[in-house]
């Protein structure tokens, strides 16, 4: 549908440009929240309860108050609506003695180490910190259910005002086929119990932000975050504003991947700054967390268990599949109910399945939240679904890729949700490819031997080599029959006599979280108005001039915003013709509707459409230190149009990473409610010295007939099956496999003795 | 009552920086509280979290001392001197010959700009058994020179640490130095095991001597093992086990099986017990082995970067005593700036918040804060010519002495060929962590040229990314350090 109003250029739909906004990120001059802090402002402090499960019996915040410097003690008396949440309201704003009858909630009660209990604001950022020691408490400890088996085994509820009798509160099913058949049908049987690690967003900037009142008296938000409009949405409910008196920017943003999906700082410093001005004081109010408030304060993606069994025919064709699948929502529910949804969906694999019993659910525990993280829910699942397929491989004796090429889903094929998979599944094609790009049925080449220790020269005796493979799919988009839409506006510029417009401005909310949306934008209104990419003007994330994008997760921005701006571009392109100057063009872009699931067989259309990846790895091991080197990566994507094919591989190489910090090395622990090392130097994500040694980015275009000009999601996709694959390979090397990880050296080396003896 | 991540830092309330060690031993003993810092490494990370006892503290920055960065090499002894950083020993010509056990540990503490700052006593001081260059002091016998305000003393590297960051220095004392025997017939080396190739706590590391009769018989040994118990455990099993044999597997493996038995590690979150027994026992049979094979100094590096643009040329400030709310003036990016806040601030913050916001046309939030612990590199700046990590830096401690931000990288408002090689690349994606990478590539850039991928990745090695992954970084890096020829 692509409607070239102007000349042809070559800066739109393809082409490998430099990113716009490099130049202002490599001088220094990008500004992310905290550096719009103005001089003059107030700073604020959250004070964290320090409590996994405690009622509060008594707050005294007077010496706060009177410490030097502090302006303001915010506590749950001044929310108006003291609860929020991105897709359930269960979270008090502030825990508190005081309950209104506007939410259900109870405030009184700290579920989590990080519930905030109080905003103490004050002229410098040390006072405010040393007013946030002096707010007292007084608490009366309640049973800490610190992981699933405590909050399963305890009657003790974290949100008893759901009239729920557990702690687990959300489930799915899937009974599809007849499992008894299938089970008759079987000759292999894999089965395993599956540990699944937190993992930390880890994004170099932790969270700030800064309140304040605009020219037009909106109270505004300067944040990072992933989706200015749902943002103003849960301020507006908390501070009980319309909508239209609140407006929220993002600045430059410091990473997200998921991180930043629900809300930090935004409601406690638009709540100052309203509270403050009502005293006149109208100055601005900033805040910034340290790195140890953000990885404390903010969620994680999930941790949990998942027990599954896989069956297959003498053929190697699967016959059914069980799971029952439990992931640990922390305090509140956050996106925790749709991350379900997504494992739950996920731990059948990429394949046909016949037959079929699932059974997934969420527990609130009072660890830390879990939440939206690259992938959302899809590596977990993907991680037991293709690790059960490796050792059906092994069992079996056939090849791991042939196995998959006879169950892979395609065109035609229903899936596990008991409809059809909408069409483009390029999942045999991406199979394939990597298989080839890999060399698969070759013997691996000789790689340089590596050695744990700096000073020492391999011990080549202890090094093992191995290859894994995995594939999967994740969707793209919002599922579930969330109301999916995307909003763009295009002003086409240019005199009356001018035949085509000679510049553009594009206004959109899509949010720019360094993954080059913004770029990818403005190439592909380069390509949909004619008109070339240095002649457009982005005016991005700001409620203030544009519509609701949805969310920067999800893989769904390029893709959702891309189809909006198609459509923007087309109707400008008719005001253009019929002479209006500027010509505008505003476009609601709808995809087709999804479906909730049906709540006893689980059968549903959940998505839209779907990104298809695969990935083979080869590594080594040292076998006496436990430590592995990963050698290549060959990762393969349909992307189905690359957009920018630079900025494709930025995305794939950088998820590759987090997926290997993921696998090997980022190991987030918690005991009773506490995480236990929340900081850089106890949390290892990899440096330049830990990355594998040669990633190849394979990228395939088979057009989704839904995307934009043919694109595809991908930027979740290389999250998916990069620790299936290297549990795989470090089978393939020492004969042992691993249900849990990250593959940390002591662990690996645990796992090899416990099978040698 | 806070959570416990959320302590208030301590403030400081006055920072000396006396111009003599009697100076400095004066103010010692008249501030009994008071803390002496050199690099600051440690203990500007104890100060942010609040810890430790003193709050206010007042500070006594020695690194205003000439004199005390010097490494004196005489016919029997190496003596280094209290301000000697990592990096000195890592770039010293002859030390690799004479001491190899501690060149190779200081290359592994931290990054390029933490090791510029970091010194070797500080890490001795600091007295962590994680703390790698003990064991390797250990295994060389080393010695330390402790002065206080009328005698002073000796004590051997074992006996100077006596539990987990204790050692036997007074409050009114100052360690002035550590001396190594150097000795011929010794044969040594260092290995390290962490959970990460660069800015790794060790797990285990250990430092191993062997002395060889004519015949090739141990004739004494000396293995030093950390991480493993409160202080540097010797392992006197091991060494009597050694002595007599000849160097060769059936010593080797019975020296490594009985230092493993004699051990008695704890689990913590790094890694359990089992794991640092059963790893003890390979890195000293593969050190053993490579003393065996003499293949010990095979993989010491010929050129390590260490983002040193010049020779550390502190000036000498006009005030050396300043307390919380004075200013301080330093060259940034050319320009003087003065502003306030000097003693509380570390550099980092006193660059964002006073010194940009003292005049509106110039502009130092480039740098930025990702860890406050010497982690992630976002906060890297030049100081007196050599990367250092700015928020391990008591903004005190640039008074009176230049500065380059990230915003004086480019050459007259041009992008640098580095800048421009990020740009070229696509090397940015959130940019957060960038100018971090620029100051540390334009140091590396100016200190050689062509460098190797290995040697590209040590100068990076102290920079987080969670973005893009590095490669199209390293690539950009690469580009822009090729020389014109090359
Ligand atoms: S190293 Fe200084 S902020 Fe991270
Ligand atoms: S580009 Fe985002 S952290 Fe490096």
């Amino acid at each position: 549908m692509t409607s070239v109003v102007g000349e042809m250029h070559d800066s739109g739909v393809g082409a490998a440009l430099k990113r716009f906004d490099a130049t202002d990120k490599v001088t220094g001059a990008a500004e992310y929240p905290a550096d719009r802090i103005p001089a003059d402002a107030l700073w604020a402090k959250v004070v964290f309860t320090g409590q996994p499960h405690a009622r509060l019996i008594a707050l005294d915040t007077s010496d706060a108050e009177a410490s030097p410097g502090v302006v303001a003690v915010l506590t749950a008396a001044d929310v108006p609506v003291n609860e929020y949440g991105l897709t359930k309201n269960d979270q008090p704003v502030f825990i508190g003695t005081t309950q209104n009858d506007r939410t259900e909630v109870p405030s009184n009660i700290s579920r989590w180490e990080a519930d905030h209990l109080a905003l103490v604001v004050a002229e410098t950022a040390e006072q405010a910190e040393a007013g946030a020691a002096l707010v007292k408490a007084d608490w009366e400890q309640l049973e800490v259910l610190g992981d699933i088996d405590a909050a399963l085994s305890s009657d003790t509820l974290i949100h008893p005002e759901d009239g729920l009798d557990s702690n687990r509160y959300h489930s799915f099913k899937i009974r599809k086929g007849d499992l008894a058949k299938g089970q008759a049908a079987t000759t292999w049987v894999v089965e395993g119990t599956y540990e699944l690690p937190y993992q930390e967003h880890a994004y170099l900037q932790p969270e700030a932000g800064l309140a304040y009142y605009d020219s037009d008296r909106r109270l505004t938000v300067e944040v990072a975050g992933q989706w200015t409009h749902e943002d103003r949405v849960q301020l507006a409910h908390a501070l009980d504003l319309p909508e239209d008196r609140l407006r929220v920017i993002y600045p430059s943003i410091g990473g997200a991947f998921g991180g930043r999906e629900d809300i930090s700082l935004q409601i406690v410093l638009a709540l100052a700054a309203m509270r403050l001005a009502e005293k006149g004081d109208t100055r601005a109010v900033g805040s910034i967390w340290s790195r140890e408030e953000s990885i404390v304060g903010h969620h994680k993606r999930h941790r949990g268990r998942i027990e599954a069994t896989l069956g297959a025919d003498a053929d190697g064709k699967i016959t059914f599949v069980e799971a029952d699948v439990v992931l640990d929502a922390g305090a509140y529910n956050y996106t925790s109910n749709k991350v379900l949804g997504n494992a739950h969906i996920g731990v059948a694999g990429c394949y046909e399945v016949p037959n079929a019993r699932i059974d997934s659910s969420v527990v609130y525990t009072n660890a830390t939240p879990g939440g939206a993280f690259r992938g959302f829910g899809g590596p977990q699942a993907a991680f037991v679904a293709e690790t059960q397929m490796n050792k059906l491989a092994e069992l079996s004796g056939l090849d791991p890729i042939e196995l998959r090429r006879i169950n892979t889903l395609k065109n035609g094929s229903e899936f596990i949700t008991q409809t059809e998979m909408p069409e483009g599944v390029s999942l045999p094609q991406v199979i394939d490819r990597c298989a080839i790009e890999a060399r698969m049925g070759e013997p691996m080449r000789l790689a340089s031997q590596f050695s744990p220790v700096a000073s020492l020269a391999p011990a080549a005796d202890a090094l093992k080599r191995g290859r894994g493979f995995a594939c999967a799919f994740k969707n793209v988009g919002f599922s579930f029959g969330f109301p999916e839409r995307c909003e763009a506006e295009i002003h086409l510029l240019g005199g009356e006599e001018d035949e085509y417009p000679t510049s553009a401005i594009l206004f959109h909310a899509g949010a720019e979280v360094g993954q080059g949306a913004h770029q990818a934008f403005i190439q592909m209104a380069a390509e949909a108005t004619g008109v070339g990419s240095e002649n457009i003007e982005g005016v991005f994330s700001d409620t203030a001039s544009s519509g609701d994008s949805g969310s920067a997760s999800a893989s769904r921005l390029t893709w959702m915003a891309g189809n909006s701006i198609q459509g923007a571009a087309s109707e400008a392109e008719k005001q253009w013709r019929e002479g209006a100057r500027p010509a505008i063009g505003q476009f609601r872009f709808v995809p087709p509707p999804t479906e909730y699931l049906d709540p006893e067989t689980g059968a549903g259309w959940p998505n839209f459409t779907y990104g298809y990846v695969a990935q083979a790895i080869e590594m080594t091991v040292d076998t006496e230190t436990g430590h592995i080197v990963v050698d290549r990566v060959v990762s393969t994507h349909d992307v189905g149009k690359a957009i920018n094919p630079v900025l494709v591989e930025g995305q794939i190489e950088g998820a590759v990473i987090q997926a290997h910090g993921y696998a090997l090395s980022e190991n987030l622990q918690s005991k009773d409610g506490f995480l236990l090392n929340p900081r850089f130097s106890g949390y290892l994500i990899p440096g330049i010295g830990d990355i594998p040694r040669k990633v190849e980015s394979v990228i395939m275009e088979e057009a989704d007939p839904l995307g934009p000009f043919g694109a595809r999601g991908m930027a979740e996709m290389p999250m998916m099956t990069y620790a299936p694959a290297l549990v795989a390979a470090l089978h393939d090397a020492t004969g042992v496999w691993f249900d849990t990880f990250p593959l940390t050296p002591s662990r690996v080396l645990a796992g090899l003795k416990r099978v040698t003896g | 009552m806070t959570h416990p991540i959320q302590a208030p830092a301590a403030t400081v309330e006055t920072y000396h920086a006396p111009r003599t060690l009697t100076e400095a031993l004066e103010l010692l003993a008249a501030n009994p509280s008071a803390r002496p810092i050199a690099g600051g490494t440690d203990l500007m990370v104890e100060l942010d979290r609040g810890v430790g006892a003193a709050n206010p503290v007042t500070l006594i920055d020695l690194t205003r001392i000439p004199g005390l960065d010097e490494i004196e090499i005489s016919e029997d002894l190496v003596r280094i001197g209290p301000l000697v950083t990592h990096n000195d020993i890592v770039s010293h010509p002859a030390l690799p010959a004479i001491a190899l056990p501690l060149v190779q540990a200081c290359l592994e503490v931290g990054s390029p700009a933490l090791r510029n700052r970091a010194t070797v006593v500080g890490n001795v001081v600091t007295a962590s058994p994680a703390n790698d260059s003990l064991s390797a002091l250990n295994a060389l016998d080393a010695v330390v020179h402790i002065t206080g305000p009328s005698t002073s003393r000796d004590v051997p590297i074992g006996e100077f640490t006596v539990g987990v960051r204790k050692t036997v220095l007074g409050e009114d004392e100052l360690v002035t130095g550590i001396s190594i025997p150097r000795d011929p017939q010794r044969r040594s080396i260092y290995a390290k095991l962490g959970l990460r190739q660069a800015q790794a706590i060790s797990v285990v590391h250990l430092g191993v001597s062997v002395w060889l009769g004519a015949t090739g018989e141990v004739t004494d040994a000396r293995i030093a093992i950390g991480s493993v118990a409160p202080t540097i455990f010797r392992s006197i099993a091991a060494e009597a086990t050694l002595v007599g044999q000849p160097l060769a597997p059936p010593a080797i493996g019975a020296a490594a099986s009985a230092a493993a038995a004699e051990i008695a590690p704890i689990d913590d979150l790094r890694a359990p017990a089992d794991y640092r027994r059963d790893t003890t026992e390979v890195l000293i049979r593969r050190c053993l082995t490579a003393l065996q094979t003499r293949t010990e100094a095979q993989l010491w590096p010929d050129r390590t970067p260490t983002l040193r643009i010049t020779d550390r040329q502190p000036t000498q400030p006009t005030k050396v005593t300043l307390s919380n709310s004075d200013a301080i003036t330093v060259t940034v990016n050319g320009t003087k700036i003065t502003a306030s806040n000097a003693a509380s601030l570390n550099l980092l913050d006193w660059l964002r918040g006073p010194a940009h916001h003292s005049d509106p046309s110039i502009s130092l939030q480039g740098a930025q804060e990702g860890c406050a612990e010497g982690e992630c590199g976002a906060c890297t700046v030049i100081m007196d010519g050599q990367a250092v990590l700015s928020c391990l830096v008591p903004a005190a401690r640039a008074n009176s002495d230049n500065v380059i931000t990230i915003e004086g990288i480019a050459n007259g408002g041009r992008l640098s060929k580095l800048q421009a090689a990020f740009v070229d690349y696509t090397a940015v994606q959130c940019g957060f962590c960038i100018p971090g990478f620029l100051v540390s590539g334009s140091a590396l850039a100016e200190e050689m040229s062509d460098p190797s991928d290995a040697q590209i990745d040590l100068a990076l090695s102290g920079n987080l990314c969670r973005c893009t992954g590095y490669y199209k970084i390293r690539d950009a890096v690469r580009e822009a350090t090729r020389s014109e020829l090359g």
